[in-house]
């Protein structure tokens, strides 16, 4: 390799090292909450920076479009983790107790957690990927529907009209849950 | 766009709402209903939710079915586990990263080590089959060098089959 491509290649880890720093920790609360499982998300956080690395083209350094860009990648990686276990209910399922019991059970035993809280994350369990994609972003990271808009390629009236009827969902299911 | 929509909010209740203002603006609350969470995200610019405050203020049901959502929004909030701290890649996956972006090639072998490992027994026993092969071939190649016959004066290897019951040779029937 010549000097000139060493110091760019040089150049271009020092800014994925800086970029992977910046998104690490909002990308693995988000792949987390996708797969139910700690350690499915670091590995599909991973494997969402390695596709950056190979396949990012556009400028390095934090931005909305990168942003948008990784949660994207982010996203599929956490589906094709998903599907490669083949079992892809069962799994969700399996990984979602394991969490629901790690946490869940933990917190409300030292009444960290509300009833209501537990029935929430029993019922955000309930929605399709899609759904639980939505909820996500809007109430966890707080994005705003062009920003979801971005990240998930739906319209934005569409990530309204999903996002109002799976709140819609999640409400009528914790109702189920309390009576 | 928002004046008449407002105005029109503002007239519904004394059109033909109850005096709760709890129905009687049905379409209203239709319309109204799917942009609850928009206007408890503070997605709604402030021409827009101030339409819909006012039809809070004035219509109980759409005011339970916003109290509703709210509740919803916060228990979600209140779900502890992965929301919570500054989360880091591990050590180990910061290491795969580096490796996968230096070294490809031993990191997808690293990735799908079981693939890897199923093609290398399958490789590792077409190899042992052929060597076997080759070795059993030698030998039959050895043992047809040990009964060779070689015939002398003209003579061919061929021998005369012979009638079982007479001992004649049965293709000429004993005529020479």
């Amino acid at each position: 390799m010549s000097p000139d491509a060493q110091k760019k290649r040089d150049r271009k880890l020092a800014a994925f090292d800086a970029i992977v720093s910046a998104y690490e920790g909002p990308l693995l609360r988000y792949a987390t909450r996708l797969v139910w499982h700690h350690d499915a998300a670091q590995n599909v956080v991973q494997d969402a920076f390695v596709r950056l690395f190979q396949k990012w083209d556009g400028p390095w350094e934090p931005c909305p479009k990168l942003s948008a860009w990784l949660y994207r990648v982010t996203h599929n990686c956490a589906v094709d983790y998903l599907r490669r276990e083949q079992r892809l209910e069962w799994f969700r399922l399996k990984h979602a107790e394991d969490w629901h019991k790690s946490h869940i059970d933990c917190a409300s035993r030292s009444g960290d957690i509300s009833d209501e809280a537990a029935r929430a994350a029993e019922a955000l369990r309930k929605l399709s990927l899609r759904e639980q994609q939505l909820v996500i972003l809007k109430v966890y990271e707080g994005r705003s529907y062009e920003e979801i808009s971005q990240i998930t390629g739906l319209s934005a009236g569409n990530v309204g009209f999903i996002l109002h009827h799976a709140m819609k969902k999640l409400g009528e299911i914790m109702k189920k849950g309390s009576t | 766009m928002n004046q008449p929509e407002d105005s029109r909010a503002r007239g519904k209740p004394r059109d033909g709402g109850r005096a709760d203002g709890s129905s009687g603006c049905r379409t209203r609350c239709e319309e109204i209903q799917p942009l609850l969470l928009d206007f408890l995200t503070r997605e709604l610019g402030g021409a827009r939710a101030d339409v819909i405050r006012e039809h809070l203020r004035r219509c109980s049901a759409c005011r339970a079915a916003a109290s509703e959502m709210q509740a919803t929004v916060e228990a979600l909030r209140r779900v502890p586990g992965a929301g919570e701290g500054d989360q880091k890649l591990s050590e180990k996956h910061r290491a795969r990263i580096l490796k996968s972006i230096t070294h490809p090639i031993l990191a997808w072998m690293d990735r799908h080590h079981v693939l890897v490992s199923i093609i290398v027994v399958i490789v590792a026993a077409l190899a042992v089959f052929a060597l076997l092969r080759r070795v059993r071939l030698l030998k039959e190649d050895h043992a047809s060098h040990i009964t060779v016959t070689i015939g002398v004066g003209g003579e061919t290897d061929e021998q005369p089959k012979l009638d079982p019951v007479s001992g004649r040779d049965s293709e000429t029937g004993g005529v020479p």
